[in-house]
């Protein structure tokens, strides 16, 4: 064989495995390179996660992402890396101050913070990013902290699939409560505890009480209530449910409930000069019809527990 | 009338026909015309001469290539899954469509076939080697063809595929499910990653570049705008030639390999299926072949149905992309994409059967119409010829804005080709500008209405050939012209609203 020969055959090897094998290099010498712990966290909005995995073409559309469970060492510096797999997404760590960060699909962004507290820090996209949006957060554990248990119905099982045909308005409503996302934010059953950053009550409002919130009296009422809902009879305070006590009240409440899932509501700040809270009430007008709606108020009604009193007042 | 004045594809005009007295055609056992304007490109620039007589030529060009082309390949694996942020999406739908559409082709005819990494493996298996021709008498294994040995089975391409029908159905196929690859790396990785194992196999199975010239998409169409090209490999003297006894350029030689794309690189009269490796310019004994500049439009004939329906695919699918991705109607784009968009596949079959029939049938029906019009007025119907500049030129219209908007994404990309947060060139934070939006559909206008003109011109050439009489000559080209024009105006209408 001529050296010609020999000397191509030898590029043309290398430029087959160089092509693979020097990217990847590269990227090993560059995080080699960092003083810190390197954190990888991407975005999917289809799936409603955070996640440290690697997403890449090849896996992206059949990939089955894990949400990402980090845990630091109190004094840790940490080089965040930050990407977004398909929609624009903005990363919001608020009580580490870490962010907000706009992350353009397919774009790297870095940031720097040092876990110097210990304890739970929660992140959220604050750019809604699609049905999952409200699925979006997650937390970091800073020390011997325990790991929060997250309320997230999965996201990726229920978008695709066409709703069930429903049996009553009650599963209806535990069906659009999780596969809107509320569930992700007013927890399981509505049991609220959903930590929120420098809103003035601490946390999401809990839903499971919105009986009592009402003034509906009892389970007997709520009954009538959520078989109103379901025969779909108008509620109106001029025309009262036999069987509800306090009917105007209630009527009132209903009413404001309504407009506040259609209008949304910001949420209140603790201090009125720190940051906006990163979860609040958007306007579902555009998300849920009014049965819908409805649906999901009688399934949060069926939710309320009444403490039963005897005769003797106690 | 002979069949000699409608070398083309359709059928010789009808004699007696026409409704009008006729002047008779020219004969055409007059002499062929002087080729006009020609430079010599190897005696211009002896460098240039001694570069491409290297062995390794071509070699050099293909490995960065190569290397490249499976970077990209790796990025559409591991690489961010966002189209627009991935440099295989980016460099290859984007950049390299341009380039090749825009300026390779018209420029350098099949210069990109040089270069292209899909036949690599293949050829080096075929060859046993990458840079020094094996000779049949060396006593080494493989298979006789020409002087030269070669290894794999050397099987002869069917005739019956002897044609570029497998590479127009190839394209309308590559076409049909673009709205896939365009936006998924993925996609890409296996559309590309396929033509490399169906050119590699191929290369094994049958002989030479069996796959080149009768399979690959992009081929197909380059096969035809090649002739646009103001670039050709042709002989310096026809005489020199015809004493020629060895025939090398055909049969190889120890300077080279015989013409891989089956041609006799002697007598080549058109670009179509030169694919510009230059071993026709190593192995010839007499110094005779050579790489010469000429005007734009050059070559006008196409061969066989085959060619034709290229033209008429490739101009139809122009109208139809841009339609499809710069027209303002979401509803094409989202039933192309169907997958993506939530479209039911129903949708998507319409779209599909609608998008064969336009070049395989609606446009062939029209063009048909209007040369029956032209054989019933003037005797002789036109050959499909003018549709191949402005079709190039359509495309090149249509490709403008996929750079011109798109373009920032290439800084993007070559600095952080996978989305790993790279920054080699410091252009990996460059944001989406697009370059003269608002210059874009004049730009487009005036790229189609050169197309126009030199289809115009290449019928009126057509008039002229046939006919001497002026009348004659208008009445030829008249329904062709309203076809032409009414196309373009298609086009613009497109574009400017």
């Amino acid at each position: 064989m001529k050296p010609r020969e020999v000397i191509s055959s030898i590029l043309a090897v290398a430029a087959v495995v160089g092509a693979f094998a020097v990217p990847f290099w590269y990227q090993k010498q560059k995080e080699a390179s960092a003083n810190e712990r390197t954190i990888t966290l991407t975005g999917i909005a289809t799936s409603g996660i955070w996640t440290e995995d690697n997403v890449t073409g090849e896996n992206y559309h059949n990939g089955n992402f894990k949400s990402a469970h980090i845990h630091l060492n109190k004094g840790d510096a940490v080089r965040l890396v930050l990407r977004s797999a398909d929609v624009i997404h903005r990363f919001y760590m608020p009580e580490l101050g870490v962010g907000p960060v706009d992350l353009i699909p397919g774009h790297t962004e870095e940031v720097h913070f040092k876990a110097d507290k210990e304890g739970v820090f929660y992140y959220y996209c604050t750019e809604i990013c699609g049905d999952c949006h409200f699925h979006m957060r997650g937390s970091l554990v800073v020390g011997n902290a325990a790991e929060p248990s997250l309320a997230d119905a999965n996201c990726d099982e229920t978008k695709h699939i066409p709703p069930p045909v429903f049996t009553d308005i009650l599963q209806q409503g535990h069906y659009w409560f999780e596969t809107k996302g509320c569930v992700s934010c007013h927890g399981v059953d509505g049991q609220g505890g959903i930590p929120n950053f420098n809103y003035a009550r601490g946390t999401v409002p809990a839903l499971n009480t919105l009986g009592a919130k009402i003034s509906l009296q009892s389970k007997d009422e709520v009954g009538v209530m959520v078989k109103a809902l379901q025969d779909k009879v108008e509620i109106n305070k001029n025309k009262p449910l036999t069987g509800i006590s306090n009917w105007p009240v209630v009527a009132a409440e209903y009413e404001s409930v309504i407009k506040t899932i259609m209008g949304g509501s910001p949420p209140l700040k603790a201090d009125p000069q720190g940051p906006t809270p990163p979860l609040f009430m958007p306007a579902w007008k555009e998300k849920l019809d009014k049965d819908q709606m409805n649906s999901i108020i009688a399934y949060l009604l069926s939710q309320q527990k009444f403490v039963e009193q005897t005769g003797w007042g106690n | 009338m002979s069949e000699s004045i409608n070398p083309g594809p359709f059928p010789a005009p009808i004699p007696g026909a026409s409704v009008i007295p006729q002047p008779l055609p020219k004969a055409l056992t007059q002499p062929p015309p002087p080729e006009g304007f020609r430079i010599d490109l190897l005696k211009t620039f002896p460098w240039l001469k001694w570069l491409v007589k290297q062995r390794w030529f071509q070699f050099a060009l293909i490995l960065p290539n190569l290397f490249l082309f499976l970077v990209f390949l790796a990025a559409g694996i591991w690489g961010t899954p966002v189209g627009n942020r991935n440099i295989l999406i980016v460099f290859v739908w984007i950049f390299w469509w341009f380039l090749l559409i825009s300026a390779l082709v018209p420029f350098l005819s099949r210069i990109w076939c040089t270069v292209c990494p899909f036949p690599f493996f293949g050829e080096w298996i075929q060859r046993g080697s990458l840079t020094t021709p094996k000779m049949a008498n060396d006593g080494g294994k493989g298979t006789k063809v020409g002087i030269n040995r070669y290894f794999g089975w050397n099987l002869r391409w069917p005739k019956a595929l002897s044609n570029i029908w497998m590479q127009n159905i190839s394209f309308l196929l590559l076409c049909t499910f673009s709205a896939f690859y365009l936006t998924r790396p993925i996609v890409s990785v296996i559309v590309l990653g396929s033509l490399i194992v169906v050119a590699t196999v191929l290369h094994v199975i049958f002989r030479q570049r069996a796959f080149c010239n009768y399979v690959c998409p992009v081929s197909g169409f380059l096969s035809l705008y090649a002739m646009s090209s103001m670039t050709e490999v042709r002989s310096k003297d026809a005489d020199t030639c015809l004493k020629c006894h060895d025939k090398s350029c055909l049969v190889g030689s120890d300077k080279g390999w015989g013409c891989p794309w089956f041609n006799f690189p002697s007598k080549m009269e058109r670009n179509n299926y030169c694919g510009m490796c230059m071993e026709c310019v190593k192995t010839c004994p007499h110094d005779n072949m050579t790489v010469r500049l000429r005007p734009f439009a050059t070559d006008t004939k196409l061969k066989g149905y085959d060619e034709a329906w290229k033209a008429f695919i490739m101009l139809s699918l122009a109208l139809a992309y841009s339609v499809i991705y710069l027209g303002p109607w979401g509803f094409f784009k989202d039933v192309a994409n169907f997958t993506e968009s939530g479209k039911g596949i129903n949708y998507f079959i319409g779209y599909a059967i609608c998008l064969w029939s336009l070049p395989l049938w609606i446009i062939p029906s029209i063009f048909s119409s209007f040369l029956w019009v032209s054989r019933r007025v003037a005797g002789a119907p036109p050959k499909p010829y003018p549709l191949v500049p402005l079709g190039l030129l359509a495309w090149i219209a249509f490709s403008l804005p996929l750079i011109f908007i798109n373009g920032s994404y290439i800084l993007v990309t070559m600095s952080d080709p996978f989305g790993w947060g790279w920054d080699l060139f410091h252009t990996a934070h460059t944001a989406w500008s697009p370059i003269l939006p608002q210059w874009m559909p004049a730009i487009q206008v005036a790229i189609m209405a050169l197309g126009l003109a030199l289809t115009l011109k290449s019928t009126f050439k057509q008039a002229g050939k046939l006919y001497e009489d002026a009348k004659a000559k208008v009445r030829f080209a008249i329904p062709m012209a309203v076809l032409m024009t009414s196309i373009v105006l298609l086009f613009i209408q497109l574009y400017v609203n």
